[in-house]
């Protein structure tokens, strides 16, 4: 990784990326991992409501409408 | 009563009564998108970045709360040399300049107060001074603009600078959740509303590849964007973090909602101070939808302004009232000329707004659990208690038939023709009523009473309509040219936040 936003110029960063011990990295990395589940989680939880809908919608149509 | 099918004309009149549908089912496609934020995001190019960090505080009158918000900056998980505070004073007439010194002196070298001595020309004046000075001095690589009274929680920053480590990020906003506590149901109200407005909306946004507006609590910028935005704020509207965010996806910078940055804010507990604010943000977005006049539904390779879908997403939003004006309007007139096509068109527009009711609501309610748990009431009567009525009875007909014929029973009452005509006029007429009626809220607030009436009238018209007279009074306002006033919203400093 570069310095100083030298490497902006040629498409790296904007800002300085100093290098982080072990400790910092695996806290990110963890953090990275509990976000993308949790995004994960996200995209179950509206299959799940859209399948309840669809019930409700035929139910609806069977023996209410 | 009209004829019973249907003519050339009536079809354009159902046409327009289902654009009252349009806003919630554009609505529910970026719920939608918000499925696709585990695929699409930003967490494979992030890294553990700190660059050196500004963080820009506008100040004005703002002792109550200045205090926490610096010592909540001072204690983030985040290298101290890295990071330095300015808090530019606007002139303030309170104590907020002597508890800035004493801040100063508490963490000397990481905290800077500036003082503007001739303030009042409004939150854009008072960054940009700021901005002068930081920018000035080539110590920053990244910006942070908040507010006073704004708490981070103690990793969000790092959170949001990870973002920075790709060339193509040019700033990264954060989630910002209501933080009165017990707080009252306007303040419920709107931390329901920050679940769907932001963790849902800019969740979406982030798949689509464009962003609406960078919370002005909480917006990262790397110093070269704020550079090429000119090194300045823009004055010239009331809606400068909006014109911001345009202006740094326009010079081909992308914008980041990082979802799992938290921050808290205190937001209005009165109607009369929501409208304020409220009015304010939809001011500015009427001159942003002007400005940007030739973005609109125009692709371009270097953002994604002016795609489609993000064109409908903010359209959406800014012709809600306007939606429901031409849907009421149209309905009502339909009724007129075809009862039974009325009729159906009635059904079918509002079992278009249950599902998508359904959809919202229960999404929004799992997408952040802690704050559906201080606010799942107000999520459900969202819409109000009159169109939860019309959406239950178009949803189970055959249960409110029964219903009202047992009351009519029992009080030995019968309507007549006049009055179930009127009664069916009225619920077709709603949507577009309900606004004026939402204003009566405001009016009654400060009144005799106005405790009580005054949520009463909301939880009856819905908090969204009261949104939509809000967003409709910007237009006038804007049409009268009328001056653009700076109303800040007022702050105690009665947050509770999580540790």
């Amino acid at each position: 990784m570069g310095q100083d936003r030298e490497d902006g110029e040629d498409g790296g960063p904007d800002v300085t990326i100093e290098a982080v011990g072990a400790g910092p990295r695996v806290v990110f990395r963890r953090e990275i991992n509990d976000a993308v589940r949790y995004e994960k989680g996200l995209f179950i939880k509206a299959l799940v409501i859209l399948a309840i809908l669809a019930i409700v919608l035929v139910l609806r149509t069977l023996y209410f409408a | 009563m009209g004829h019973d099918f249907l003519l050339g004309g009536d079809w354009i009149l159902i046409v327009l009564v289902m654009l009252g549908a349009v806003p919630e089912v554009a609505a529910s496609w970026q719920f939608l998108l918000v499925a696709g934020h585990f695929w699409r995001n930003d967490y494979d190019v992030c890294a553990p970045v700190f660059p050196r960090t500004a963080v820009l505080i506008p100040a004005w009158n703002e002792a109550a709360v200045i205090a926490a918000s610096i010592d909540r900056l001072m204690s983030l998980e985040y290298p101290r040399e890295a990071l330095r505070v300015y808090l530019v004073d606007d002139a303030s007439t309170d104590e907020t300049p002597q508890v800035a010194k004493a801040k100063e002196a508490q963490y000397p070298g990481s905290v800077i107060h500036l003082r503007r001595e001739k303030g009042g020309q409004g939150k854009a004046h008072t960054l940009n001074h700021g901005l002068a000075v930081i920018l000035d001095d080539e110590w920053m690589e990244a910006l942070l603009i908040t507010d006073a009274d704004v708490i981070f929680q103690a990793d969000s920053l790092r959170k949001m600078t990870r973002h920075l480590a790709d060339p193509h990020v040019g700033a990264v906003t954060a989630y910002i959740k209501e933080g009165s506590r017990p707080g009252n149901y306007m303040t419920r109200f709107i931390g329901y509303e920050y679940i769907t407005a932001q963790a849902a909306s800019r969740r979406g946004q982030n798949v689509l590849g464009a962003t609406a507006c960078l919370a002005g609590g909480a917006q990262l910028h790397t110093r070269e964007n704020l550079l090429a935005l000119g090194g300045r704020i823009d004055t010239s509207s009331l809606a400068e973090d909006t014109f911001t965010t345009f202006q740094t996806q326009l010079n081909g910078r992308r914008v980041v909602f990082e979802p799992h940055a938290i921050v808290w804010a205190e937001e209005p507990g009165s109607i009369i101070g929501l409208w304020k604010q409220r009015l304010r943000w939809a001011r500015g977005n009427v001159q942003v939808t002007k400005r940007y006049r030739k973005l609109w539904f125009r692709p371009h390779r270097g953002h994604r302004l002016g795609s489609v879908t993000f064109g409908v997403f903010w359209f959406c939003l800014f012709l809600q009232p306007i939606f429901m004006i031409l849907s009421s309007f149209s309905l009502v007139t339909l009724y007129f000329a075809s009862y039974a096509g009325a009729w159906h068109t009635f059904h079918v527009l509002w079992i278009t707004n249950a599902v998508t009711y359904f959809f919202i609501t229960a999404f929004s309610l799992l997408i952040d659990p802690p704050i559906a748990r201080h606010t799942w009431r107000q999520g459900m009567m969202f819409p109000g208690v009159v169109n939860l009525g019309i959406v239950l009875y178009t949803c189970v007909p055959p249960l409110f038939r029964d219903l009202a014929h047992d009351a009519f029973a029992a009080s030995h009452f019968s309507p007549d023709h006049a009055l179930l005509t009127g009664g069916l006029l009225f619920i077709y007429a709603w949507p577009a009523v309900s606004m004026p009626v939402a204003c009566l809220a405001k009016v009654a607030e400060p009144r005799r009473f106005g405790w009580f009436l005054s949520p009463l009238v909301v939880y009856v018209v819905g908090y969204g309509s009261l949104l939509c007279a809000c967003t409709f009074a910007s237009y006038v306002k804007e049409l009268r040219g009328a001056e653009m006033k700076w109303d800040k919203t007022e702050k105690t400093g009665k947050m509770v936040v999580p540790t």
